[in-house]
């Protein structure tokens, strides 16, 4: 076991490699000269080719790709011009609220998207399935920045039961942070919850036809067990697989979600960032998410490997 | 000594609602064992033998009802319990043997938390005790270094190893009726024999009741002491195992008992086969089920379906004619 | 003598390899029909596509023109069935002009991700070894980006405008398209008759075009079905950031991000844009659903 998860931390590593490569193209296509952004319009030529050296601009593409690296590597992932700190401390710093949303939305959506799907799967073609299933297509049909936008009109502006925009702190009582997380998580949640009923029905259909549910129920197993124990646990694989999926999203949602709401995490950073043409602010924190994200998806594999002994048990014998 | 039988089926039909009519399965099954004694139910594919198993154990799917007949065991109709009561009797008093060992058990629990389970559903034990019980099933059914196996999961273990444990967890509780169907179909032909023999020496020591489900006449000559014989979700004929070989009085028994190779048969012969195809379950009822392929087929066949008779004491047959009639029509040249 | 018998039984296996094949379709076609709400997912395609496309020949209002008078009317006003914007612009015609922008937008980035991706793939699978491996370490890479962040990342670097929209789009759309066409080359791949046929001499490009393609199709359209929708909001999102579609064009997204400023004032900007855009999408995803069930019963997901 032990072998697989290093092997599959190993793998890791060309990807990441690869990742940080293309930011490092991508970003060095940008329009606009970083020097002229950071000095202003009013620099002179000269002080233009002095701060293009600074910035290491004059070097050839191989020298300024190995710098690059070389930095990234220790952990420097360059240095904002607007904010005039590191771009790291800044990712760390507003990464925490980022954090708050993401985790309460993918909360939300695993304790009603799953249930959902599995009691779908379980009573299939009742009302309860049509329903859930046409509001599951509508929740990833629709824009979740649209929905935040909806329920802040509703629930914020017209009947003032939230507050429309920032974060709640705790010295003003978990009360305050609640009621400022929660139409924020919950719009973020929407599409994955959708995703995980849709996903969940679909692998507890699956699962329900098997040999071993009728052999467990033979067994003299209450109706509730064999669902919960047997056929949950079965299956898990294609939602977990889900799971790895929605991050994607939830980090890509939070970007919106946090610029309705003025939510002051990474997503307001990236957003700044590129109205402010803040060259190494957007590089880096690209990059943070990408290697994030990547990161993520590795837990999530690992997470997967211990719920399914057969697939790691193949693999193992495969190994040698 | 004239026990009450252990199991007393009478008349069982269960149909299956579908999109494309009603499937009528299972359409008037009878036959009773008593304890101790093992029925073999012999018939081909599709002719109701599994569903005559799900029925008894009321594990039918969402679309499938029993309409009519009594299934008694021990004097209780099991088609009026409720799933309550039910789940006192699965798995305790009446447990099932499947047919596929590669996709009976739970790929994702071990073998041992999987016996357990059977075991703490309706004994009350200690952890550990429930444990060491586990170890001695699995012990009965052969299973080597079984202390440590407990901790295995199923993908780790051989086809006939996993039909040990899933004959493991049917005997765990020590049930009065064990249903096996087709237990070794989906075996190697020497372990087949190994399981059965297992089955047998098993029934010896606790005198358990066994339904096996078959469609191999040799398996059943074997193991059983009473025979069924279904076709079309009909009971055709039923006695006593030596009574089917030597006297049979149904065209579709000797139909079955004339199609088994023999070691002594010409290789250069064709084996013998029934010609025709079994009828559409969803318009069964009107006729004899086997009518259109049985060699003695008279208008009577066509248009009645026939009773079971009782020809000589234990043995039944849903034939319009007796043997003799039936002897007689050979002689004078069959109706082909 | 031999060879002459052998090019007839292939242009006789070719024959009916095409008459299967229509003979597939026309069931496919019919299946898909009796499939209810692949139906209404494609009426909704079709009444979005026709709104926008033959709308701006029936409802001709300028979408561009400014009305100071009428800032923020609500719909029902006279002239103004969905009302006005945060700068009296007709907003029905908007939305018409914008349905055009964002529907070629997501089409566009779906044909150019398909292309580039499904070549990438087919070469990939086929051709094995090394070629594989560089170009799926590629595409892992890029799978590394959530896809809107990729395109976001894209569009600022290239900048605004719709070329660079779909082109983002596109981009980021090739990894799901080479993974795809490559995982259904690697099944495909060693079959009979593929063998066959290049026994027979075929060149690599034929055996990829005229054999390969053909029978990875149907989850291709699929895949695309889908694409699509997710390129719609994609393009939602980016202009909502401001990254997308900018002034002077007009988008669903860009006027969502028009109707975010004035939320209170004018909500029915940013409902009505918003709504076109949840249609829109609905009606792909029934439409790839259903598509998915009929080809390929066995795929569901």
């Amino acid at each position: 076991m032990i072998k697989m998860i290093l092997k599959r931390i190993f793998q890791l590593i060309p990807v990441l490699l690869i990742t940080m490569s293309m930011t490092f193209v991508i970003t060095r296509v940008l329009p606009g000269n970083p020097a002229v952004s950071i000095l202003g319009p009013q620099a002179t030529a000269e002080d233009i080719a002095k701060m293009e050296e600074e910035m290491g601009l004059h070097d050839p593409m191989p020298v300024q790709y190995i710098n690059y690296m070389k930095k990234i590597l220790t952990g420097d992932l360059g240095t904002s011009y607007r904010y005039n700190r590191p771009v790291a401390d800044l990712i760390f710093e507003k990464l925490p609220n980022t954090l708050q949303i993401a985790l309460a939305s993918l909360i939300i959506a695993l304790l009603i998207g799953v249930p959902v799907g599995i009691i779908s799967a379980v009573k299939q073609y009742s009302v309860f399935d049509y329903i859930s299933m046409i509001a599951a297509l509508i929740g990833v049909s629709m824009p979740s920045f649209w929905l935040g936008l909806m329920l802040v009109l509703i629930f914020s502006v017209n009947l003032g039961w939230f507050p429309t925009m920032g974060m709640g702190v705790i010295s003003n009582g978990i009360g305050d942070v609640l009621s400022h997380l929660f139409l924020p998580s919950l719009c973020l949640s929407f599409g994955s919850m959708a995703n995980f009923a849709r996903i969940s029905r679909s692998s507890m259909l699956e699962v329900i036809d098997q040999d071993y549910m009728k052999a467990v129920r033979a067994k003299g197993i209450r109706e509730n067990v064999v669902i919960i124990k047997h056929g949950l646990k079965n299956a898990l694989p294609p939602i977990v697989t889900v799971l790895g999926m929605r991050i994607a999203a939830l980090m890509t949602g939070a970007i919106m979600i946090e610029t309705i709401f003025s939510w002051p995490g990474i997503g307001r950073l990236i957003v700044d960032a590129i109205n402010n043409n803040d060259f190494e602010m957007i590089q880096g924190t690209v990059l943070f998410m990408a290697i994030l994200y990547v990161t993520v998806n590795l837990v999530v594999d690992i997470i997967y490997l211990y719920i399914n002994p057969k697939v790691s048990y193949e693999s193992e014998r495969r190994a040698g | 000594m004239n026990k009450e039988p252990l199991l007393k089926v009478d008349n069982l039909k269960t149909h299956f609602n579908t999109a494309t009519g009603i499937v009528k399965a299972v359409d008037g099954v009878t036959f009773s064992l008593d304890s101790g004694q093992t029925l073999g139910i012999v018939g081909e594919s599709g002719c109701g033998k599994s569903v005559t198993s799900s029925s008894i154990m009321r594990l039918l799917p969402k679309n499938g009802h029993i309409v009519e007949g009594s299934i008694l065991f021990e004097g209780k109709d099991i088609v009026k319990l409720s799933q309550k009561e039910m789940l006192q009797i699965r798995g305790n008093e009446i447990s099932m043997i499947f047919q596929d060992p590669m996709t009976a058990l739970d790929p994702v629990y071990t073998i041992g938390s999987q016996i357990m389970e059977v075991i703490n559903a309706h004994q009350k034990m200690s952890k550990g005790e429930a444990r060491e019980y586990a170890v001695k099933v699995l012990k009965m059914v052969g299973i080597p270094e079984a202390e440590k196996r407990l901790k295995s999961y199923p993908h780790e273990f051989s086809g006939g190893m996993r039909q040990r444990v899933i004959i493991a967890m049917a005997i765990a509780c020590n049930p009065k009726l064990i249903i096996a169907d087709e237990p070794t179909t989906a075996l190697d032909v020497t372990v087949q024999a190994q399981v059965l023999g297992l089955m047998k020496n098993l029934q010896k020591e606790s005198n358990s009741s066994i339904i096996l489900v078959t469609h191999n006449l040799g398996v059943v000559w074997k193991m059983c002491d009473t025979v069924m014989v279904m076709y079309a979700g009909k009971t055709v004929e039923y006695a006593d195992v030596k009574m089917i070989y030597s006297d049979a009085r149904h065209p579709y028994t000797w139909g079955l008992l004339k199609s088994m190779p023999k070691v002594t048969d010409d290789p250069n012969i064709p084996l013998a086969s029934i010609p025709g195809t079994p009828p559409d379950l969803k318009l069964t009822g009107g006729s004899c089920n086997f009518h259109n392929r049985c060699k003695y087929c008279q208008e009577i066949c066509k248009n009645k379906c026939p009773e079971m008779k009782e020809v000589e004491p234990g043995h039944f047959v849903a034939c319009h004619f007796s043997k003799e009639e039936l002897v007689e029509m050979e002689r004078r040249g069959g109706n082909d | 003598m031999e060879n002459k018998e052998v090019k007839r039984d292939l242009s006789e296996a070719s024959q009916q390899e095409m008459l299967l094949k229509e003979r597939k379709a026309n069931s496919a076609w019919r299946k898909l029909r009796r499939n209810k709400s692949a139906m209404f997912g494609l009426i909704l395609v079709v009444f979005v596509t026709l709104f926008s496309l033959v709308g701006p020949f029936i409802y001709r209002v300028d979408p561009a023109a400014m009305d100071f008078l009428k800032v923020n009317a609500k719909p029902g006003t006279p002239g103004l069935p969905l009302g006005a914007d945060n700068l009296g612009r007709d907003l029905l015609a908007r939305l018409i002009h914008g349905g055009r922008v964002s529907l070629i937008v997501a089409v566009g980035g779906m044909a150019v991700g398909a292309v580039i991706g499904i070549l990438a793939g087919l070469i990939s699978g086929y051709a094995g070894g090394k070629v594989d491996i560089i170009i799926m370490r590629v595409m892992d890479g890029m799978s590394a980006f959530p896809f809107t962040l990729l395109a976001l990342m894209l569009m600022t670097a290239l900048g605004a405008g719709i070329e660079n929209v779909i082109l983002s789009i596109g981009i980021a759309s090739v990894p799901g398209y080479a993974r795809m066409a490559r995982g259904q080359v690697l099944v495909v791949k060693n079959e009979e008759y593929i063998k066959a046929v290049k026994a027979f001499g075929a060149s690599n490009s034929r055996i990829l075009f005229k054999h390969l393609l053909p029978n990875i199709v149907s989850s291709l359209i699929v895949y695309a079905t889908l694409n699509v929708a997710g390129a719609i909001l994609t393009e939602a999102s980016l202009s909502f950031l401001g990254m997308g579609i900018t002034p002077p064009d007009v988008s669903w997204g860009a006027i969502l991000k028009d109707g975010q400023d004035v939320i209170r004032s004018a909500s029915h900007i940013a409902t009505y844009s918003g709504l076109a855009i949840l249609i829109t999408v609905l009606g792909f995803n029934l439409l790839g659903d259903g598509i998915r069930d009929v080809l390929d019963p066995k795929m569901k997901k």
